[in-house]
């Protein structure tokens, strides 16, 4: 379950707005732990710290290797770049937004005020 | 053990639109429209539960993937000339976590034939590397910081 894609930054914004989660990488801080080792300051369940993992997993920002029956976490520093991906995407949906303003402005006018014929200025 | 949580950037676009300044600030100014063209694609939504465009008005939103709505924004109008310039202050957070705040200057020009619009962001951005390494480093505290300063 290797997750070698550059971090989404959706997901990892949704991965650490969880306080879990925030403290389970607070908790691979100082190096890589087994899910159990990980697991034993939370008062939860096994399986609700390897949902929680998962998460993390699938956000870029951890990553687990299981050797034999021992699953081992450790930090992914792809997770790193995600002021870079923030700043980049804001402008990227400012872009976006403003190709689909300018199909709008370019339809006809329909819903206000009168309708625009041809090669009339509204 | 704190490190500053805040990243700033600013970026200009630049766009000529076929359309009078009088358009495109009515498509700016009708929330309707404003939401038709506020999502970068169809696969997403956003929805305004407050519009008031007017100086010291707020827009309270909410965006996201459809049937996903996790964003959450709050847009104060700072300065508004009509069809030439809107100037807001944008808040944007996930759940608890606040992301950024930006200051967003529209700027409509006339030029022949349309306008030019000379959009500004200027952004303070909470989750940049400081949420991360804080969070890596064992200083989730930015996080938490940030839901309590909300």
């Amino acid at each position: 379950m290797l997750n070698n894609q550059p971090s989404d930054v959706d997901a990892v914004f949704h991965a650490l707005a969880e306080p879990t989660r925030r403290a389970l990488v607070e908790g691979l801080s100082s190096g890589p732990r087994t899910v159990s080792e990980l697991a034993r300051p939370f008062d939860l369940t096994l399986a609700a710290i390897v949902q929680h993992l998962q998460v993390l997993e699938q956000s870029g920002l951890v990553r687990t290797e299981k050797v034999g029956r021992v699953r081992t976490c450790r930090v992914e520093p792809a997770g790193l770049h995600l002021a870079e991906h923030w700043l980049a995407e804001r402008r990227t949906r400012w872009e976006r937004r403003l190709d689909r303003l300018e199909e709008i402005v370019a339809e006809p006018k329909t819903r206000r005020g009168k309708p625009a014929k041809k090669g009339e200025r509204p | 053990m704190n490190k500053p949580t805040v990243v700033h950037d600013t970026f200009v676009i630049e766009r000529v639109f076929q359309a009078n300044p009088q358009r495109l600030f009515a498509a700016y100014a009708d929330v309707e429209i404003r939401a038709r063209w506020g999502v970068p694609s169809d696969d997403e939504q956003i929805v305004y539960s407050e519009s008031n465009f007017h100086v010291g008005g707020n827009d309270v939103y909410r965006c996201g993937p459809k049937g996903d709505l996790k964003y959450t924004g709050h847009v104060r109008y700072e300065h508004i000339v009509r069809d030439q310039r809107i100037i807001f202050v944008e808040r944007v957070s996930l759940g608890d976590s606040q992301l950024c705040v930006s200051l967003v200057t529209w700027e409509l020009v006339p030029k022949p034939g349309g306008t030019l619009l000379v959009l500004t962001d200027q952004i303070a951005s909470l989750v940049g590397k400081d949420m991360v390494e804080g969070a890596k480093r064992g200083t989730s505290a930015a996080l938490d910081n940030l839901a309590r300063n909300l």
